[in-house]
């Protein structure tokens, strides 16, 4: 056996097993080379960073990315069969070359675009750069000599993956961008509550009933303290409790024409996004406000 | 060089009329962090609570970090993420400070009146000086209070790729109004 088919299955073993070890961490999530291919990846972008996959109808497409163990054992097996191991290791070698691209270019952008981490190297692990030097090693110890068309396809593949990488960046960025919040009318609320109910649950515990109730939708009713309407068509709807604590509502331009027949005192239900409680040191009490709020059809 | 100005409003209440202490809790505080390349970075809160005190200048106000709507879902995670400021560990800004010469406004009597105030305005805990300049109106006992001024992220560590990409204006403008 010589030292160029030990190093390719040497390579071959170390992409196959590198595969399944930690390539980037994303907040608390490790991600290995498998998730790819499992459909782990886009569910933890969107987990973590709130980024979906912007062309899901391709997702059947990163199947192929399972050829890479495949291929990385069948370099092994062809090795000691004593066979031509070329094509074996130039689509483990490239597409895991490929694919430690993707990860790397993902992670950046999200670093880029949402500030997600300092920087992209706080979220690579080791075995993402293994992984690619082991690629790198499988295509050149593919055959012998052959340099030019081993170190080309290393480099197409290089530039065929950022150049690609950045296209389809570049309009899943747009989508994401030229999305608004739509009105939540038709959403159903996670948590209906009297206002009075609400606030007692904040004032008892506010760690952890603003974790409960930061940015889901909230369905309050009460009794109309103060309606506050601004020059702009938007207005303001406040609950108060008896010791001065209070919700507000800031509520959608939308709402400008219901909003007007609301007075002190009168009962009503209100839907909108919870913002959280704040202590406010000028009132000495808690308030609890509210986003994109709509008053309920009675 | 802090290069910044600051404007408060506010209105009174009828009823508060004779207090000397004036508060509101629907004051209107818009960040604008806008650039050429990026239009998005901007929203308004309208839940600011703020007071102001007729005899000695003294004013506050807080604003709930969270309350800030954006128009777009990615903005609004991003202003509230751990990176920025972070809501969730930080979850209000708040400024206090005086008038200068508050004197010079007449509370009784209805005319506009730009005056110099001089505080600290604190976000995720850190407090820098601030000086600003504010526009008071009164009007038939109201009191309308208006400011604008500008506030450098790095003074509150806020820093990140965005902003290097001039995607996020590095010194947002921040404006407040408010009616007593």
């Amino acid at each position: 056996m010589t030292t160029t088919i030990k190093i390719s299955i040497f390579a071959a073993a170390l992409l196959a097993v590198s595969f399944f070890l930690p390539w980037v961490m994303w907040k608390d999530a490790a991600l290995s080379g498998n998730a790819m291919p499992a459909g782990k990846f886009f569910a933890a972008a969107k987990e973590k960073f709130g980024v979906d996959n912007p062309f899901p109808q391709i997702s059947f497409a990163f199947k192929i990315f399972w050829l890479i163990p495949a291929a990385a054992l069948g370099v092994i097996v062809f090795a000691l069969l004593k066979k031509n191991i070329f094509w074996p290791a130039v689509v483990a070698g490239l597409l895991s070359l490929s694919l430690v691209l993707l990860y790397f270019l993902f992670s950046k952008s999200m670093v880029d675009q949402l500030g997600v981490s300092k920087s992209v190297w706080a979220m690579t692990k080791p075995w993402l750069f293994i992984n690619a030097v082991a690629a790198v090693a499988a295509v050149l110890t593919a055959a012998d000599g052959k340099w030019i068309l081993k170190a080309g396809l290393v480099l197409v593949t290089i530039a065929a993956t950022v150049i690609g990488f950045n296209m389809v960046s570049k309009q899943a960025e747009k989508k994401i961008f030229a999305e608004t919040f739509s009105s939540i009318e038709n959403v159903k609320a996670d948590y209906s509550l009297s206002a009075g109910d609400m606030l007692k649950e904040f004032l008892a515990n506010d760690t952890a009933t603003n974790k409960k109730y930061a940015e889901k939708v909230l369905e309050v009713s009460g009794t109309v303290a103060a309606v506050e309407p601004a020059a702009d068509s938007t207005s303001t709807i406040r609950f108060e409790d008896s010791t001065g604590s209070y919700a507000i509502f800031s509520m959608e331009k939308s709402q400008i024409d219901r909003v007007k027949n609301i007075k002190t005192g009168d009962v009503v239900s209100i839907k909108g996004v919870c913002s959280g409680s704040i202590f406010s040191e000028i009132l000495g009490s808690t308030s609890v406000s509210f986003k994109r709020s709509i008053l309920n059809k009675q | 060089m802090k290069k910044v100005t600051l404007f408060l409003a506010f209105v009174i209440a009828a009823s508060s009329l004779m207090a000397q202490k004036k508060t509101t809790s629907t004051a209107t505080v818009s960040f604008d962090a806008t650039t050429e390349k990026d239009a998005l970075p901007k929203a308004e809160n309208k839940t600011g609570i703020a007071s102001i005190d007729t005899k000695t200048g003294a004013v506050a106000f807080e604003v709930a970090v969270k309350n800030f709507a954006f128009s777009n879902p990615r903005i609004q995670e991003h202003f509230n993420g751990a990176n920025w400021l972070n809501s969730d560990q930080f979850p209000k800004f708040s400024f206090t400070g005086t008038i200068e010469k508050v004197s010079k406004i007449k509370f009784s009597k209805n005319g506009t009146y730009t005056v110099k105030v001089n505080g600290n305005l604190t976000v995720k805990d850190i407090s820098k000086a601030l000086t600003a300049t504010a526009v008071f109106t009164v009007t038939d006992g109201k009191v309308k209070a208006t400011t604008n001024f500008t506030i450098a992220l790095a003074d509150y560590n806020i820093t990140g790729q965005p902003i290097e990409a001039g995607k996020i204006s590095r010194e947002p403008k921040v404006s407040v109004a408010a009616e007593f």
